[in-house]
Formats: structure tokens, sequence, C-alpha cells
């Protein structure tokens, strides 16, 4: 089973401020590394392999240094890693990512399944999952909990979707994007002989001179939304706030409680 | 029929979700402001007890498409259906749910409209352009929830597609029938689809016990110090109140994912809802909606958290647990 893992290069910390004169966005930590959700569809995805065989190949789209969140992939067991880069791709909003994404994956060459990770820690819209199945026309699926290969033709597989607080199993044909549920499983973590490999692989690089999308179609220009403007939340804490010392408080909370209990 | 606010109508078992309500009152703000007319998208297997329901609301036309056949899970399909109607409809404007399925759905159905999709607004405003066109501007969070930003849809970029979380308007006021319009649609042959509901699974009783939790006591990060996560199970224990917890615990192993809350664990509505030294990321509060009675506990006065809940405590969440329990013990 050939899969393609779809992942991002994100900042370890959020923490961020809006500098007071240019009210331009600053991010606080230069540190960055893969998208804890992408960790889940990772590792699916490498499961997947070691039971069925196949090959997994990683994809992001990012700047240069994104290129460390593929090697990070490839020391978990992924075989192959193309990075999508272009200054023409940058301020890409989730359309126009999954479309830069899609095209590398045509490119690449043909797979039977693609993984992505439930939403990014800093976007967080959950969306380039399913936009990249819609660029490839393809069936997808969310909040995917596990995955079973069927021993048909065509190729199909089960999955168990995490629904709400419960599950459903469904069946779903091949090729297909499944987004991982956070949690899904256990990450394996790297060995220090995988991460010197991983060193050393060759990286496949896109930039648009290879994957041709119209400049309309790439970065701002691609991007129906476009952020205006960035600023501080205003806080007003709108609850009733309680005081006094901690038995005080202690006392009034269990009040309430019993109160609300009471109302039934 | 063109140029309306179309909102998208969610339902279980035959129920209009409450977050129907709250999009009509976000509507009802646009429209003050745009004259856009309001109106309703529904998909539905069983139309007439829903549109019986949607008759009481302040919706101007109800556009309605029967999908039976297809499931809710055909989510190639569905947004294929969506589209087209929305094709027919034409509004200028779809606000719809951020909810579990429609996340799921629209941005497929945001990319066949060749538009955009803005995720988990949390306040709608009307701009003009220069000409005096409305649009609308959607402010929401991000980075967590350290900052807010303006987000627009460019002006090709019709509709404005947008995702709003429950909880972030209030209920549409009651009134007096308006004229509705129904319109049945009808796409002929509903989309095909390669995804095929099997089964439903039983939850697992760590799931089940939290979704029907009349009380659930929530910890954060802020509970891992010390005695904290002890006492709080204590008194979890104590007032009969399920325990979960943000996911930075799960993260960590001190809960199972099974019992984490927020976007991208469960969604519960307990009556009663407690936080312990949960900070109140955009993440985590969308987890619980409608609570009756809401109490968050931590020692930062400026969380977020105090923005969400209905009476807040500034202190150590161990202290005013450890307190609480003695008090219990003593009865």
């Amino acid at each position: 089973m050939n899969i393609a893992v779809c992942i991002k290069q994100v900042p370890v910390s959020n923490d961020v401020t809006i500098d007071p004169l240019t009210h331009a966005l600053q991010r606080e930590s230069a540190q960055a590394m893969v998208n804890p959700a992408d960790l889940y569809a990772l590792e699916a995805a490498i499961a997947l392999k070691d039971a069925a065989g196949g090959v997994v190949v990683v994809f992001t789209m990012g700047p240069p240094q994104a290129e460390e969140a593929l090697r990070t992939a490839l020391s978990m067991g992924a075989d192959d890693a193309c990075l999508v880069t272009d200054r023409a791709f940058a301020g890409a909003d989730t359309v126009a990512t999954a479309k830069a994404l899609a095209r590398s994956i045509q490119a690449y060459g043909p797979f039977d399944l693609l993984l992505t990770g439930a939403e990014t820690s800093d976007g967080a819209t959950g969306q380039v999952g399913p936009m990249l199945a819609e660029c490839l026309q393809l069936p997808h699926v969310i909040q995917v909990l596990s995955l079973t290969p069927e021993d048909d033709a065509p190729l199909s597989l089960t999955l168990v979707q995490k629904a709400a607080c419960n599950a459903v199993r469904l069946r779903v044909m091949l090729p297909a994007v499944c987004i991982i549920a956070y949690g899904a499983n256990t990450p394996r973590l790297p060995t220090l002989r995988s991460k010197l490999a991983a060193k050393k692989k060759q990286i496949t690089t896109h930039t648009n001179e290879a994957l041709r999308l119209p400049a309309a179609s790439v970065g701002i220009a691609g991007s129906p939304t476009e952020v205006v403007r960035s600023f501080l939340p205003e806080r007003h804490a709108s609850a009733s706030m309680l005081t006094g010392d901690p038995a005080s408080l202690a006392q009034q909370c269990l009040t309430l409680i019993t109160q609300e209990r009471g109302n039934r | 029929m063109a140029g309306g606010i179309c909102i998208y109508v969610e339902h279980t078992d035959g129920v209009l979700e409450p977050v129907t309500s709250e999009l009509v009152s976000a509507a009802q703000a646009l429209n003050a402001k745009t004259g856009w007319p309001i109106q309703a998208l529904l998909l539905a297997e069983q139309l007439e007890p829903l549109l019986l329901q949607l008759s009481s609301m302040p919706f101007h036309s109800v556009f309605a498409l029967d999908t039976k056949g297809l499931s809710p899970f055909a989510h190639d399909g569905l947004s294929e259906a969506i589209a087209a109607a929305l094709r027919d409809i034409r509004p200028n404007a779809v606000l719809i749910p951020a909810s579990f399925h429609a996340r799921s759905l629209f941005p497929r159905v945001a990319l066949k409209l060749d538009t955009g999709l803005t995720a988990d607004c949390t306040a709608l405003f009307v701009e003009q352009q220069e000409d005096g066109t409305p649009y609308i501007r959607q402010d929401k969070p991000s980075f967590g929830d350290q900052i807010m930003v303006s987000i627009l849809h460019k002006q090709n970029a019709v509709p404005a597609m947008m995702t709003i979380r429950p909880g972030v308007y209030p209920p549409c006021k009651v009134q007096s029938a308006i004229s509705q319009v129904i319109h049945r649609l009808t796409q002929g042959v509903l989309p095909a689809s390669q995804i095929t509901f099997l089964e439903s699974l039983p939850a697992s009783s760590d799931a089940d016990n939290l979704s029907g939790a009349q009380a659930v006591l929530v910890v954060g990060r802020g509970m891992l110090e010390g005695e904290r996560l002890a006492l709080a199970k204590r008194f979890a224990a104590k007032i009969d109140a399920a325990l979960a917890g943000t996911r930075p615990l799960a993260d960590e192993g001190y809960l199972p994912f099974s019992r984490q809350i927020g976007q991208t664990g469960c969604t519960i509505r307990p009556q009663i809802y407690i936080s312990c030294g949960v900070s109140g990321a955009i993440q985590h509060t969308e987890g619980i909606q409608d609570a009756k009675l809401s109490i968050a506990i931590n020692s930062d006065p400026n969380a977020a958290i105090f923005s969400t809940v209905q009476y807040g405590i500034v202190a150590d969440a161990g202290d005013v647990l450890s307190h609480a329990l003695k008090l219990l013990e003593e009865k």
C-alpha cells in the first residue's frame, strides 16, 4: 500500500505578541516541531506499512526549514519525503495550501491512501485534510481511530471513526484521504540509528517550477480569505467572581452545586 | 432568491440542534445592517418534523433537500449535494455551526464553490466597501487563544462561508410568525459516495460515563503539580462528578484521550461543569456546551476561562478543593 502523509512544521510555542508600533505578529519562539496531531498520522501510516507492506512518503508545504519536520518523519520510519516550497506559496490560506499539496502528490506518483493529522496547533482549522480530498476528487473521513485494509479488489478499507463520544465503523473505497484522530495511537520514537539514516536521506523538493500552479492559485493570491488585522483579545471576565478565603470559597462552591442539584 | 444569509441547519434524531437558533441571532444582526434575507438550508432524510420546527423560527426562506439514501457519513456525496444546493440558492454568506460533521463537509463545499471558509468565528461585523456594498468581517482566535485575527473574504470569494462556534451567539428571540417560503430542492439522482456506514460501536465505558455525566470536573495543566490531581480525583468522586481533562493532561498520559474535552476530544453537555487549573483556551471551552452551572478555579485572574463560565474563583485550586473535601467529609 502506497501511503502519502501530509504534515506541517509548527512553532513549539504559540506565544505571540503584537508589535505596538507596526501591529505585526511576532512569534516568541523560533523553535519548530512537527505538528503534534501529525505524529498520529505518521504512526498510522508506518504501522500500516509494517503490516501490509508498501511505501510511506511524507509531504510538507513550508519554508526551507520545514525540511527538519520531514527528517523527523523519516526518522520515525517514513521511506521518502517531499518538501513543497516556493516563495510564491507563502501566505497561503487552507485553500492555497491544499492545492499546492495536492499538485505535489499528483506529481509524485499514485497513492492508495493519504493521511493527515486532525488540525494544526497554530491554525487549528482542520480544513486541509478534507480540502486535499476535494482537490484530488477522493472520499475522505475525519477523526479516524484505526484503519484495517481489506483483501478486496477494488481496494477498500474499514475504519473506526470517533464520533462525539462513541464510534462508528465505516468502509471506504481506496484511494481515499483519512484524517487521523488526535491520540489515536502511540507514535513511535526515532532511534539514534533511524535519526542518522534520516539525515542522509535524499529529500525531493517541489517548487512551483515543477508544479506549475498558476500564480492566481498559490500563496496570498490563491487564498480566498485574508487576515486583515491581528489584535490582542479583550479579556473581560464576565463571570461573577466569588471572593473570600479558600475555606469560604469552598463553601460557596458547594452551596452552588447543592442549589443546582436541588433545582432539578 | 439570491443575496441572502444562508444558515446550514444541523439536526440529530429529528430534532434541530440548539446552535441553529444561535446562528439565527447572528444572521439577524447581519440582516439589520445589510437587509439580506435569512435563509435555512436543510438536508435530511426525514424533512417534515424538521420543517415544522423551522417554521416557528424567523427564516424568510427554507431550502429543503431530501437526502434519503445518502448516509450522513458519506461526506464526499453530501458535500456535493450541499454545494449544488448553494449554487441554486446563491447566498451572499453561509453561516455554519463549527460542529463535527460541518467541519468535515464545508471545506469541500468551499473548494467546490471556489470560495474560502473561515473556521470558528467568535464575532461578525458588517463593514462597507468604497461603493457602499456591505461585507462581513470575521473575528476569530488564533495561536490557541493568544491573539485575535480579523478575516475577510476577497471580493470574488462568494459566498463568504464561515463556521461559528456553538455558545458564541445567544438563541434567537421567539418572534411572531413571519411569512416563510419553503423551497423543496430537487437534485434528481443524489451524488454517489465511496463511503459506507457499517455499524455503530458501543462507547467505551469511559466515554459513556463522560457523555452521560450530570456533573463534570475538568482538570487543566495547572493541576499537575503536587497533590492537586489526587485532590481533584477525590473531590470528583465525592460530588459524583466524572473526571475529565484538557488536552495536555491526555498528551502527558495523566488521563486517557477518552476523557479529554475539547475540539480534538469529546463535546459534552453536563448540567454542572467545574474546572480547576484550566486556562480556557478555545480548543477546550468548545467541548463544553449548555452547562446550567459553570465554575472555574484558576490562580491567574487574567485566564480566558473567566470569560466563559458563570462563576469564577481566583485561587489555588488545590487549596479550595482540600477545604471543600474537609467540609464534605465533616458531613
